[in-house]
């Protein structure tokens, strides 16, 4: 009891969501609470956008009215749809030079800690701030690789043909409710493209945010890595805290076309009182590799599956996750690898930590089709619960459609080993030195693939997260 | 509901049953259609017709010398027992098992055994979760009661027999291991014409009792059946829980043991084999409902022609039951290109001081070990029959019985034609 006591004070310190301010600015154009089909026509017409993205935009609407909740994970019967904004403008147009930016929200960058300086590193930054993109630069280097990295509003404007070519055709419309709604709202998000044979070697980085008071954020991103091509994208997240709940329902769309690698690294962190419904599928042609590198910190409610759909001989998709609950969080992510060609392999390593009351489950698919001959695919979930008010559940769904195929799956649950922190006591660390040793050793695997800054961040925030889990 | 069932009224079919219990037959028939079919992954369970059954009580007679059709499934052996129809037509059982109760429901209601009585009435007051469980109760055709008393300890195993032959079989098998007890059991399930299945069986385990229990299902082709075993135990309390599927038809099986003792122990060693274009669902599940309770859950399954598995594994652990560990093991082996095979490993953990693991591997026979078998001198058929027999171990051993060893390993043989 004493233990849950101590918690409970130290949560109340460390519990405020660290980038919990929020900058006044006022909104140039909004479509106001709730969504109905004018609400998309609006949307539509307000970026000018040609009739078969309207087409697309409606025919999503009425499948995300018609259609029912998920029938698994956690429950979403409280969100109200219409209690959100779904379109909000806050300047008029993308800026692309950093002096332009409106200093109220270059102040809000800064608290956030995006450093100017770091731009030079970084190949691009894309920044998006509340649902259209404010700045936008990109190195000429990229140009002149003939790189395309746009915020996805002007990608539709300048590459047309392109564009109509790709989107929803990973995640299509009526794929399932989210990414229904997603489509028929999108706003904003990023459009990359690389052309044959050209390695990006920096990562593209972008940041999002969601700023106004119970808005809803919609962003769509699409990446197409032609053949034998390569890139790293970083998406980041931070979002200030809110009192009323705020709802962040992203499609990520990723073509890697024959011989192409992309790795798609997150690591989300929406402050604790926003519901995350994303969908991210990647279609992998020909000996091409997909990776995704996924973080989970953040948000209360959190429904995350990374899907690798390896459609061409010897294709290759991984994916590296972490999820870390804390108090009323429920993280219920995951992975998807979707074998449908001979020779395909695939990998999933996922590590969840509960703590506080927090809830984390791991829900996973690995199909091999019957095509998938001598397809591989290999998981390993371990999970770590840290006190008695935490939960876990470990939900595989393995399936196998012929004789030359294999799927081997693993999973842990357990707390924190007690010979590990012996060990590390006697050599004169306190419990809770030890504990957090412990944990940044358990979350290794994924750290060690971020970005060096990410990876820095990233221990911060779990640190910060894992203050006090020790009585 | 189904025709049959209407047509067959319930004081006809169960003639020897009291007023009372008609009317709580008739309780829980009206109970059936409010309730639903367990949920069994992308199985629909309303296709199947596991509800459309033709019950009515048979009478049969003891024999000493079985019958031709029977003995052919049950060797000479001691302790075995075998209930036909819910008639007990044979039992040899050695001095050992005095005071070991061992009464089917119609001999209890012949005999007025009160104390039997009152635990066969159980099925038919209880309150069932899903549509399959009401149906046993309601339609009962056959029931069997073993009941091992205190500090009784039986060195050698029984054998039962459960065969069904002149009409579907509805059956319920009580096992209560009393205190300090240590006792097994090989249960073989068997049909000698086409009928349906409902079979639930209910164990309880109370403290520091041992049981063996293995159940092995050889029902015959196009018989659909509905098999549940639920397991109790008690503190300090241990089971061996095994399980061979062999049945030719759409076989659900659910198999629950919940550890409700401090303490208690259980080891499920299931093993499943589908062929044909046979559909078996297959869920064992293991319940942590107390501190310092043990469960570990091994499936082996092979899978063939179009046969679809589905096996469902989860170990589940609430909230303060600290110091547990659920373990789980399942690997498939699948030798066909038009099978399909669904297996889910799951844990659900709400506690945090537990140890909780599992593992999961489907694929081919292991190359390394044929190539290893083939250097050795032997044709590829011969080590993939060494390599998937040994794959049967973790059961074989487990069966104290010649003839229902040989007969297990000569169906799997069969069955691999090899």
């Amino acid at each position: 009891m004493a233990e849950q006591k101590q918690n409970k004070e130290i949560d109340k310190i460390v519990g405020d969501y660290k980038y919990g301010f929020k900058t006044e600015t006022k909104s140039v154009f909004n479509t106001g609470k709730g969504l109905n089909e004018e609400v998309v026509r609006v949307i539509s017409k307000r970026k000018n956008e040609p009739e078969w993205m309207l087409d697309i935009r409606l025919k999503a609407f009425h499948h995300f009215a018609n259609q029912p909740d998920p029938s698994f994970g956690p429950d979403l019967s409280d969100i109200d749809y219409d209690n959100y904004t779904y379109y909000i403008k806050s300047t008029d147009r993308s800026e692309n030079n950093w002096e332009d930016v409106p200093s109220e929200i270059k102040e809000t960058f800064d608290k956030l800690g995006i450093p100017e300086a770091e731009q030079k590193f970084l190949a691009g930054v894309s920044t998006q701030f509340e649902s259209e993109v404010v700045y936008h630069s990109a190195l000429k280097e990229l140009e002149d690789l003939g790189v395309i990295f746009l915020d996805t509003d002007s990608a539709l404007k300048e590459y047309p043909d392109l564009f109509k070519e790709y989107f929803a055709k990973s995640v299509s419309a009526t794929d399932n409710k989210f990414a229904a709604l997603n489509t028929a709202v999108w706003s904003g998000g990023s459009f990359i493209y690389v052309p044959k044979g050209i390695k990006v070697e920096k990562p593209l980085q972008s940041y999002f945010r969601i700023n106004s008071e119970q808005m809803g954020q919609f962003e769509r991103t699409l990446i197409i890595v032609d053949e034998g091509a390569s890139v790293h994208y970083v998406e980041g997240c931070t979002a200030p805290i809110y009192s009323r709940d705020s709802l962040h329902a992203a499609v990520v769309e990723i073509f890697v076309r024959e011989g192409g690698y992309c790795r798609y690294s997150t690591v989300q962190n929406w402050a604790n009182n926003i519901i995350n419904l994303v969908t991210k599928r990647a279609l992998v042609d020909k000996s091409a590799h997909m990776e995704w590198i996924d973080g989970n910190i953040g948000s209360c409610v959190n429904m995350k599956y990374p899907a690798c759909v390896l459609r061409g001989e010897g294709a290759k998709g991984t994916t590296v996750s972490i999820a870390f609950a804390g108090e009323g969080q429920n993280q219920d992510t995951g992975a998807k690898m979707i074998h449908l060609a001979p020779h395909t392999s695939s990998t999933i390593i996922s590590k969840s930590i509960s703590r506080g009351g927090g809830r984390v489950n791991y829900r996973g698919l690995v199909n091999l089709a019957k095509n998938a001959k001598n397809a591989k695919s290999h998981v390993e979930c371990d999970t770590i619960i840290l006190d008695g008010l935490s939960k876990s559940d470990t939900i595989p769904t393995n399936i196998i459609n012929n004789s030359d195929a294999q799927i081997e799956h693993e999973a842990t649950v357990s707390k924190v080993s007690e010979d590990q922190l012996f060990y590390l006591m006697s050599r004169g660390l306190t419990e809770s030195q030890a504990t957090e040793m412990i944990i940044m050793g358990f979350i290794e695997p994924f750290a060690k693939e971020l970005p060096m800054e990410y990876a820095v961040e990233l221990n911060q925030l779990l640190k910060l997260n894992m203050e006090g889990s020790i009585g | 509901m189904t025709e049959q069932i209407f047509r067959n009224s319930l004081k006809e079919n169960f003639y020897l049953d009291s007023e009372t219990i008609i009317n709580l037959r008739q309780k829980q028939l009206d109970n059936i259609k409010q309730i639903d079919y367990p949920k069994i992954g992308k199985i629909k369970l309303g296709k199947i017709y596991l509800e459309n059954l033709n019950v009515k009580y048979n009478s049969e007679k003891t024999v000493k010398i079985l019958p031709r059709n029977i003995n052919n499934l049950v060797d000479d052996e001691n302790n075995i027992i075998i209930i036909k129809d819910g008639n007990i037509i044979y039992n040899n059982l050695d001095e050992e098992y005095t005071g070991v109760e061992i009464i089917s429901y119609f001999d209890a209601l012949q005999f007025k055994n009160e104390n039997a009585l009152q635990i066969f009435n159980n099925n038919f007051i209880k309150e069932n979760n899903n549509k399959l469980m009401a149906i046993n109760s309601a339609y009962q055709n056959s029931a069997i009661l073993i009941n091992i008393p205190k500090n009784k300890i039986v060195k050698s195993t029984l054998k039962l027999h459960i065969i069904g032959e002149n009409s579907d079989l509805v059956h319920h098998t009580y096992i209560i291991s009393g205190q300090n007890s240590e006792f097994s059991i090989v249960e073989k399930l068997d049909n000698l014409k086409r009928i349906d299945v409902n079979y639930v069986s209910e164990v309880v385990i109370e403290e520091n009792a041992k049981l063996n229990y293995i159940g092995i299902d050889r029902l015959s082709e196009k018989t659909n059946a509905f098999i549940e075993r639920d397991c109790l135990v008690k503190d300090n309390g241990s089971v061996i829980y095994a399980l061979g599927q062999l049945n030719d038809g759409f076989t659900v099986s659910n198999n629950i043991i919940n550890l409700a003792g401090k303490n208690a122990h259980c080891e499920s060693r299931n093993i499943l084999f589908t062929d044909m274009d046979n559909i078996h669902a297959v869920t064992v599940r293991v319940n942590h409902l107390a501190p310092y309770t043990v469960g570990t859950i091994i499936n082996h399954g092979i899978v063939k022609d179009k046969g679809y598995l589905h096996v469902d594994g989860i170990g589940k652990i609430n909230q303060g039951m600290n110091q547990s560990n659920s373990q789980q093991h399942t690997n498939i082996i699948n030798l066909s290109n038009s099978a399909k095979v669904y297996a889910n490993p799951y844990l659900l953990i709400d506690e945090y001081d537990v140890l909780a693991g599992h593992g999961a591997t489907i694929g081919k026979v292991d190359d390394e070990q044929l190539y290893y078998l083939m250097s050795r001198g032997l044709s590829k058929n011969e080590a993939e029959k060494l390599i998937i027999l040994g794959f049967l171990y973790p059961l074989i051993e487990l069966i104290d019985s010649e003839s229902i060893k040989n007969s297990f390993i000569q169906t799997i043989e069969s069955k691999l034609s090899i």
